[in-house]
């Protein structure tokens, strides 16, 4: 008779080190993601550090492997409570100017689905987001907005359809 | 149902507004009223409480605002066309999107929804990394502490030790002069005979003859201590690298040991009981010197003091 012992891997915390390498790898990303969201350039800052303060507290209890997808759905979830709270949610007065010029950057076509971006919404924006600029799975982004895979899903398919009719009305561009 | 009376009459007019009371009943029903005429006001009551029915023609009027569609507008095609940018199809359905392509319109639509597709800016860069980084702050100040703490402790109780022999070796304490006093007393001689001179001549005199050791023939022997061979009894070649004796950690009770000789045999020399004080000093002094008699210098010796315990061969 063959025995097997599997010893179970320890969850191996974060090193100060790894933390910061955190920091250096996705607090880009994380801000790119936010700032498309929030369209307010302070408020994203802030967002971003409170997510990383938030991750230090909990440092000794996530490996340096999630701390991304953590750190995604920590300020998702995080912008979403700000914009419920403060009703900053498609309030077109408080974009800020210098995060909009830089569709100057941006070709034509991206011009056109950055303002079709923005007319989406909220959900459907940030999903759609996390599927092109991140490539995550339907399953992680299920996970770090708390919807079912089926949810967002659909709300995949409906974005990509509002962004094809904004294309297809923006003739001149196309 | 009990006869109708002043207690019960409401039920009964109840019943009756609703029309279920039997022939019998409303006999008794009628019969009650003659006997009380001023109730029949209250009978009118009742039957003017009936509830008409609700017209069907009363709707909600956001009722279509309320329904969901299950499709959400993507037709079939869409859908397939959708799905896949999303990399999500099946073979089955990646066969029938692929027999679908071979119509024009199919083929713009599939290219327009691929503009969908987002692009990152990578531009757009987070510009508070500096604030988030952290440093180990806390142990750096931990190792330092520590460091300094030990670099005090050592430095303290190396100066106590050096302070404790210093005192114990003082020229009030000790039983001979010493080392420099005897070097200018008979700087000719030099540190050999000053080990003769460390007595009296009388006492030497008197220490030669009862050990019965020629006085003129010595022999410069020098050696130093090393703790690192002092356990046993063993003939050890001397070695030239020895830690002087001054590094070491001389715990103070060994000043008050005497120095214990090894008997004089075959292999070791006899030490005048006169230079066993002397020994002790040149211990705690690092060096030892003395001299042995022509018979004897090629004999070892050896001797101990507390923990400390040396041989010499003069081979």
């Amino acid at each position: 008779m063959q025995f097997l012992f599997v010893r179970q891997k320890e969850a191996q915390k974060m090193t100060t080190s790894e933390y910061n390498q955190s920091v250096d790898l996705f607090s880009d990303k994380v801000f790119r993601f936010i700032i498309k969201n929030v369209r307010d350039k302070e408020l994203a800052n802030d967002i971003v550090q409170e997510s990383y303060m938030r991750l230090w507290e909990q440092v000794d209890n996530i490996e340096m492997q999630k701390a991304k997808s953590w750190l995604f759905s920590t300020s998702y979830r995080y912008m979403i409570d700000l914009l419920r709270r403060d009703k900053r949610k498609g309030d077109m007065n408080e974009v800020n100017k210098l995060y909009m010029a830089h569709n100057n950057q941006y070709n034509d076509i991206n011009e056109v689905l950055n303002h079709a971006l923005n007319r989406l919404p909220q959900v459907q924006k940030s999903v759609v987001m996390l599927r092109d600029y991140e490539g995550y799975s339907y399953e992680e982004i299920a996970e770090i907005t708390k919807l079912t895979a089926s949810q967002v899903k659909v709300y995949i398919f409906r974005a990509r359809k509002t962004l094809k009719d904004y294309l297809v009305s923006m003739e001149t561009v196309l | 149902m009990n006869k109708i009376n002043l207690y019960n009459y409401e039920a009964y007019f109840l019943d009756y507004a609703e029309g279920n009371l039997d022939a019998v009943q409303m006999q008794e029903l009628r019969l009650f009223l003659e006997l009380h005429p001023e109730l029949e006001k209250d009978l009118l009551d009742f039957q003017g409480c009936e509830l008409l029915p609700i017209p069907s023609q009363i709707t909600f009027p956001g009722k279509h605002s309320l329904i969901r569609d299950e499709e959400y507008h993507l037709t079939e095609l869409e859908m397939l066309v959708i799905g896949k940018i999303e990399n999500t199809l099946h073979a089955s359905e990646e066969l029938y999107l692929g027999i679908e392509l071979a119509n024009p319109s199919v083929q713009q639509e599939l290219e327009i929804y691929r503009k969908t597709i987002l692009k990152e800016n990578k531009n757009i860069l987070f510009s508070r990394k500096n604030r988030l980084k952290r440093h180990n702050k806390s142990m750096w100040i931990k190792y330092a502490a520590a460091a300094v703490s030990i670099s005090i402790a050592l430095f303290w109780f190396s100066s106590l030790q050096n302070s404790q022999l210093e005192q114990n070796l003082g020229e009030d304490k000790l039983p001979f002069p010493s080392a420099k006093e005897e070097s200018k007393a008979n700087p000719e001689q030099g540190i050999i005979m000053e080990v003769g001179k460390t007595s009296s001549p009388m006492q030497l005199a008197d220490s030669r003859v009862e050990e019965n050791l020629p006085t003129e023939v010595l022999e410069r022997q020098e050696i130093q201590l090393d703790p690192t061979q002092s356990k046993s009894w063993k003939k050890l070649p001397m070695e030239l690298d020895m830690e002087p004796i001054a590094k070491m950690d001389i715990n103070p009770a060994i000043l008050k040991l005497d120095v214990e000789v090894k008997p004089a045999n075959e292999e070791y020399a006899s030490i005048p009981d006169l230079l066993k004080d002397q020994v002790k000093q040149k211990i705690l002094k690092n060096t030892v010197k003395f001299e042995l008699p022509d018979d004897e210098k090629s004999k070892g010796f050896a001797f101990s003091l507390g923990g400390f315990e040396l041989s010499h061969s003069s081979n």
